[in-house]
């Protein structure tokens, strides 16, 4: 009985369909992250908080904005209000359904990564950073959802469906948020603690339990007979009172300013989406993606985060807002807008506020980039290549001024007095001839001059000036005893010698981005809304979705599984990239901004397609 | 006047708005030189759609019945168009038949068919 | 000048059944054409492909000459369209969706607006997910007829509406078409509003035209002919005579549909065919229908 219940709530049997590819795409996208994070070899430094807030928040991610779906403030349908179940049991029923799902949802996401690194650990004997830590995140997170459905569960208990007003919405996002920070506070004390939140869910639910009604009420309860009505209910106004509603009205519209325009994108953002409160969620996420993109966390923290494998994620994003964002089109597309604007409003904003991300992160980079020295001498890595550790430090510089090898052969370095040493290949994939090196290399043998000429080039290279390396030796590198030599803290001495020190060379990486995200989600919008006619079934459309985003999560993971199998590591590969654009900054006519027209024309082509296609939809009412 | 159409009657509904007004001449119940309600105002008053108006006045007017004065409105003729002798008894002949048909499937003997006729005239003459 | 022009429309949703197959008719302005058919003939179809909504796949439509998709704009500017299946966006309120309109078309008539404003006693704050079917269907028409527009489509307006509804719909209608000689096609299931308002009808059968003729010349030149059932061959005598569009066998009797009139008709029964005593009489528009394209055939 409860079962079939269950079976029937509105949140199961909408999402019902969906439910193997939702569990299955969530487990995919955590694991592939929270793989991504444990492979890079960085994340060993950053403090233990740190990398449980970075591995809480994918898993967190992948659950708790289903909090968000209309369907979970629908506690039953209006026809099970007509059966002879008591209210109580339809509430219970709808809690129990929301918790299943929740918790399905993180257990498989749980079960993958756990066979995920069983995987690793066993076969391929790489041990990543996170797997106790992370399983250990499980508990708590299951626990805050418990306790987070509860209390969302516990508005409005006489009501059949929770009214979702803007109080409700924020609400929601205070205790999805509280949520977040509940497993944090969870998975620092000891384990028996978890036991608290489930105690208090259990009580608060009791609660709500008994102060359910014998039966839901479709609507607000009118507080006595006689009293007046709601202001929107139909006949409530007098006459003279809606004329003076009109009046307001056309005064409103004459006053201020505003455009048409912004009242076309007010409505298109906000009344006419108001089903998919998607915006509030993915637009703030569009705008960190962009700014994870310009590389601003990795010299925030530190932290060798990949930067380019972000590229994909953020195409699938985008593309995930598509269908909901064509619902206005049902109304718009009857009426004379030009269709060049819709597609501007609809396709424009998404990828500017990526573009603004991506400004905001260049310009905190750059205020923070000038106060550190991009040349190290260290035996760890952190924010700059080469990533990996080694037992005598190495110069490291931002991955541009690397160079490559397309045959596999590297000259040795050089020095005056006669000193050469090879330098340290790494090839662009397992087998290839074509490596990656850095001219600066210092390896075992080399003495402290070598040392001090290398950084001396790597000064010349990253910031333009030409610091000899004698004074390199006697001013800024201490030797200790053992033969140990270090960059006098840190290279800081050197900035202050040398004030106003700005790297040159930076390449535009904006373009090349940009035209990888815009390319290829303009081209996934244009075969997506080629499958809006009418002549392609419903389930005919999902397909074609799906299978698209299916294909962007596959070249999303597949960075994370040849670095994990020394196939490809995702560094050398970024590295990669990198050189060439300076490569082809410097061998382009025109240079820099040549590139930058060679990126821009694709991606104008890219937007013209997916426009064309626009133009021919086919919208039938009903359909999404 | 007060007319009244019936969309789903066999006779077009033109033709029950000429018939109406044919009617009401014939009866006394419009002088000739009054004014009618323009098609306008007369398919808005019945609900019909004006181009039908507009046909029904039409044809009255090219049979003479009603004029059309440019700025001023619709109005009766005047005088009524002379009809043929020919022609004014076989007008007759159809609603007779009907007549006859019906009182023939009633039972009703033709003697008391003309004293309803008698009837129905001295009514109209008041 | 034509109006609305269709040429040998086709249209498929699914490889293999067409839901339009070849309709070819036109519209002067002024007219107002009745389109009738059952669910499924493909009059939403037809005035979907009018509206430029979805593409003709083979043969074209035109809308003042223009191309509905490729020139959508200006066609839409000089369109009003209400549909039973329209989608006004729920959270919306009366005085956004007006604004919305207002905004969109440079012909707007805010006199005729206000008008139609108050008959509909309309208040700006109501939500249109909170209004009644027949509120939410007046506020569509009146968004449709304010801009003054040159061409109406209407796809079953009053479909779901209550009688006074339906009649108000229709006053509003003709309202408009007195003012401004608007030409309007519209699809309806309501035999008397089509008897009202339509000037000519146009009836459409699984895809193809089966109809295209004034009201008047339907009510005085077809007949409808019940004849009582025979043991000889006079159901493909019926068929194959000249002027027949279609015979049904009701059980007891023949019903036959023949494009001439009543006396004419009569004389041929009795004369070229040798029925002697069937029964001619003119058709009403309701039985038409379901002679040529409901029930059993």
């Amino acid at each position: 009985m409860m079962l079939s219940l269950l079976r029937r709530d509105p949140l199961i049997s909408s999402q019902s369909q969906k439910l193997g590819v939702i569990l299955v795409l969530n487990a995919l996208v955590v694991a592939g992250f929270v793989t991504m994070l444990s492979a890079s070899p960085g994340t060993k430094t950053i403090g233990s908080f740190a990398r449980l807030l970075l591995g809480a928040i994918p898993i967190w991610l992948s659950i708790f904005p289903l909090l968000f779906n209309g369907k979970v403030a629908e506690r039953c349908l209006p026809f099970d209000m007509a059966l002879p179940l008591s209210a109580r049991r339809l509430w219970l029923a709808h809690v129990a359904a929301l918790l299943l799902f929740g918790l399905a949802l993180l257990a498989l996401t749980g079960g993958i990564l756990h066979l995920l690194f069983w995987f690793l650990n066993e076969r391929l004997r790489r041990a990543p950073v996170f797997p106790a830590a992370w399983i250990s995140l499980i508990i708590p997170i299951a626990a805050s959802y418990i306790l987070a459905v509860v209390i969302l569960q516990g508005a409005s208990p006489s009501q059949c469906r929770i009214p979702r007003t803007r109080k409700y919405i924020f609400f929601s996002v205070l205790v999805v948020c509280g949520a977040l920070g509940l497993v944090l506070v969870l998975a620092v004390l000891p384990g028996w603690v978890v036991i608290v939140p489930l105690v208090l869910a259990f009580m608060l639910a009791r609660r709500t339990y008994r102060s359910v009604p014998p039966i839901f009420a479709l609507v607000p309860f009118q507080a006595q007979e006689g009293g007046p009505l709601p202001a929107d209910q139909p006949g409530a106004a007098t006459l003279t009172e809606q004329a003076a509603d009109w009046q307001d009205e056309a005064a409103a519209r004459d006053r201020g300013g505003i455009g048409f325009s912004w009242f076309l994108v007010r409505l298109l953002y906000g009344k006419m989406a108001m089903k998919s409160y998607a915006y509030f969620f993915f637009y703030p996420l569009f705008i960190l993606l962009g700014i994870a993109l310009s590389g601003f966390m990795s010299v925030w923290i530190d932290l060798e985060l990949p930067q380019l494998a972000w590229l994909f994620l953020t195409a699938y994003l985008l593309l995930s807002i598509l269908p909901a964002q064509m619902a206005p089109l049902q109304l718009l597309a009857l009426l004379p807008v030009s269709f060049r604007r819709l597609f501007a409003y609809l396709m424009l904003p998404g990828i500017l506020a990526v573009a603004l991300g991506y400004g905001t992160g260049v310009a905190g980079k750059s205020v923070i980039q000038s106060s550190r020295l991009m040349v190290r001498f260290q035996k760890e890595s952190t924010s700059l290549l080469p990533t990996y550790a080694s037992k005598f430090p190495q110069v490291r510089v931002p991955a541009q001024y690397f160079e490559i090898a397309w045959d596999g052969r590297v000259p040795d370095n050089t020095s005056p007095w006669g000193e050469s040493h090879p330098a340290r290949l790494d090839p662009l994939y397992a087998g290839s001839r074509i490596a990656v090196y850095t001219p600066f290399s210092t390896p075992k043998d080399s003495t402290p001059q070598f040392a001090a000429l290398q950084i001396s080039r790597a000064i010349e290279a990253v910031y333009g000036r030409s610091v000899s390396y004698q004074q390199v030796l006697d001013r800024y590198l201490e030797v200790a005893d053992n033969a140990g030599v270090a960059l006098k803290n840190g290279g800081t001495p050197l900035l202050l010698d040398y004030p106003g020190l700005a790297p040159v060379g930076e390449i535009p990486l904006f373009p090349v981005i940009m035209l990888i995200i815009g390319g290829t989600w303009l081209l996934m919008a244009a075969i997506y809304l080629r499958a809006c006619r009418a002549t392609v079934t419903d389930a005919g459309r999902k397909v074609v979705y799906l299978g698209m985003l299916a294909v962007v999560l596959l070249v999303n993971i597949a960075p994370v599984v040849t670095t994990i199998t020394n196939f490809a590591r995702l560094e050398v590969v970024e590295a990669f990239v990198r050189v060439l654009i300076r490569y082809a900054v410097v061998a382009l006519p025109g240079g820099a901004p040549m590139l930058w027209l060679v990126c821009a024309l694709p991606l104008l082509g890219a937007y013209w397609l997916a426009q064309a296609q626009f133009q021919r939809i086919e919208l039938l009412p009903g359909r999404p | 006047m007060q007319l009244h159409v019936n969309p789903s009657d066999e006779l077009p509904i033109y033709r029950q708005i000429m018939r109406q007004i044919i009617d009401a001449v014939a009866g006394g119940r419009i002088a000739p030189g009054e004014q009618l309600p323009s098609h306008r105002d007369l398919a808005e008053q019945l609900v019909i759609a004006p181009l039908t108006v507009k046909k029904a006045y039409d044809e009255l007017e090219r049979q003479g019945l009603i004029a059309t004065q440019r700025g001023r409105g619709t109005f009766v003729s005047a005088q009524l168009p002379a009809v043929k002798p020919e022609q004014r008894l076989e007008r007759l002949r159809d609603p007779a038949q009907r007549l006859l048909s019906q009182a023939a499937l009633s039972g009703v003997p033709f003697e008391e068919v003309l004293d309803l006729l008698q009837e129905i005239r001295k009514g109209m003459a008041q | 000048m034509r109006v609305l022009e269709f040429n040998d429309v086709h249209r498929a949703y699914q490889r293999g059944s067409e839901v339009l197959r070849g309709i070819t008719f036109s519209l002067e302005a002024g007219e107002v054409v009745g389109l009738l058919g059952k669910n499924g003939a493909g009059k939403t179809t037809l005035i979907r492909v009018a509206m430029g909504m979805i593409e003709a796949q083979k043969g074209s439509a035109k809308v003042f000459g223009l191309d509905p998709r490729t020139d959508a704009l200006e066609v839409k500017r000089r369109v009003g369209y209400v549909s039973e299946d329209q989608v006004l966006p729920e959270f919306l309120s009366v005085g956004e969706v007006i604004r919305l309109h207002r905004g969109l078309f440079p012909t707007w008539d805010e006199n005729l607006e206000r008008r139609l404003r108050e008959q509909f006693a309309l208040s700006p704050k109501s939500k249109i997910k909170s209004l009644s079917k027949g509120q939410a269907r007046q506020v569509a028409l009146l968004c449709a007829v304010a801009h003054r527009p040159e061409l109406l489509l209407l796809d079953e307006p009053a479909g779901g509406l209550d009688p006074s509804a339906r009649r108000e719909f229709l006053e509003t209608s003709i309202q408009l078409l007195n003012e401004a000689g608007t030409t309007i096609l519209f699809s309806s299931h309501h035999m008397t509003d089509v008897e009202r308002m339509a000037g000519r009808i146009v009836m459409i059968h699984e895809g193809r035209l089966l109809l295209d003729n004034t009201l008047d010349d339907l009510r005085e030149k077809y007949t409808l002919v019940l004849v009582p059932s025979g043991s000889d061959d006079r159901h493909a005598r019926l068929k194959s005579a000249t002027g027949c569009l279609s015979v049904r066998d009701q059980g007891e009797a023949l019903h036959a549909i023949f494009s001439m009139e009543p006396e004419r008709c009569r004389s041929v029964m009795e004369r070229d065919l040798g029925i002697p005593n069937a029964y001619c009489t003119p058709i009403a528009l309701e039985d038409m229908f379901i002679e040529l394209v409901g029930g059993r055939s």
